[in-house]
């Protein structure tokens, strides 16, 4: 009895939003293309918005890198080795320490 | 002793094949995509209940400019806040948005009401005046009713009047459940309230409505 009534009532309804007229019909299919209207123009604000923190975020990776590649230690030799590396080079020098007296540059030493 | 080398005719740079990348095409295409298809998504739900919305909020309101400024309203909220959110939760997002516009428009109503009533000077709100101004008034959008046309319009205006005079949760509930055919979950988050809440609504506008149209069909 009850799901009479409302089948009743339903078909009533569904037959009065079939004969709306077509002003009413133009002015929906107008509000509808408004609203999808908004959703492009939102899309584009939301990427135009985003664009901004995402060069802030590309800036700041690229420093983070520089900082981190300039900061690593040198692989070039420090003064020390290089004073080795030129005794070793040098003959002259080694000849040197062979033929002269070794006891007197140690004396030199402790001056 | 020089190398012999030979020399092959000159047959220009080997041809190289380089992959272009055009923003115009590809990349800006799976950009946009998602988004045109959420608007076509949601274009297409709108069209599905734009119609019977709008006969939803005249029934409500009993005005056809009040009821397509809350339909257009509701869609563009929807648009606006709920456009990304999955489809399956449109339906009673809408409504709820929707029953809000409505419940708004009434607010308005009894206020304007309030204050003309302490204003004798102003004029209520003249419907008349409006559609007299309206160049789409006088349009006739229908072919001549036949009697048995006739007897449907006289039946649902009969319900319409009587749903008009239900208290608003009831008549919510009702048109929620009967004409947009939500279930009781649905029609719950679409009217902000508990289950139990639209039973005992849509049980009340059932008898009541039941009484006083049912006799007449």
């Amino acid at each position: 009895m009850s799901e009479d009534f409302e089948n009743k009532a339903r078909e009533l309804f569904e037959d009065s939003v079939e004969r709306l007229d077509a002003r009413t019909r133009s002015k929906l299919t107008q509000a509808r293309n408004r609203a999808l209207d908004e959703v492009k123009q939102g899309a584009a604000r939301r990427r135009w918005v985003w664009a901004p923190a995402g060069g802030f975020a590309l800036a700041a990776v690229v420093a983070v890198g520089i900082v981190m590649w300039s900061g690593r230690p040198s692989p070039q030799p420090g003064p020390a080795a290089l004073e080795d590396l030129e005794i070793v080079a040098d003959s002259e020098d080694l000849e040197l320490l062979q033929d002269q007296d070794v006891e007197f540059y140690a004396w030199l030493d402790e001056q | 002793m020089p190398a012999s080398v030979s020399l092959a005719p000159f047959a220009g740079p080997p041809s190289i094949v380089v992959p272009t990348l055009r923003w115009d095409d590809g990349a800006r295409a799976s950009v946009e995509e998602p988004i045109l298809e959420q608007a076509r998504a949601l274009d297409r739900f709108l069209a599905s209940i734009e119609k019977r919305a709008f006969r939803i909020a005249r029934i409500a309101l009993r005005h056809d400019e009040d009821a397509l400024d809350s339909v257009q309203d509701a869609m563009l909220q929807l648009a606006r806040r709920y456009g990304r959110r999955p489809s399956e939760e449109w339906r009673p997002l809408f409504y709820r948005i929707l029953q809000n516009r409505i419940r708004d428009c009434q607010r308005r109503r009894r206020v304007q009401a309030r204050i003309m009533a302490w204003l004798p000077g102003l004029k209520p709100h003249d419907e008349a005046g409006e559609a007299a101004a309206d160049q789409y008034a006088a349009v006739p959008d229908r072919a001549p009713l036949p009697a048995e046309q006739l007897a449907t319009d006289q039946a649902m205006q009969a319900l319409e009047r009587t749903l008009a005079e239900l208290p608003g949760r009831q008549q919510e509930a009702f048109m929620l459940r009967v004409f947009e055919g939500l279930d009781v979950a649905q029609t719950a988050a679409a009217m902000g309230c508990s289950q139990g809440s639209v039973k005992t609504h849509y049980s009340r506008a059932v008898h009541t409505l039941r009484e006083q149209v049912g006799v007449a069909w």
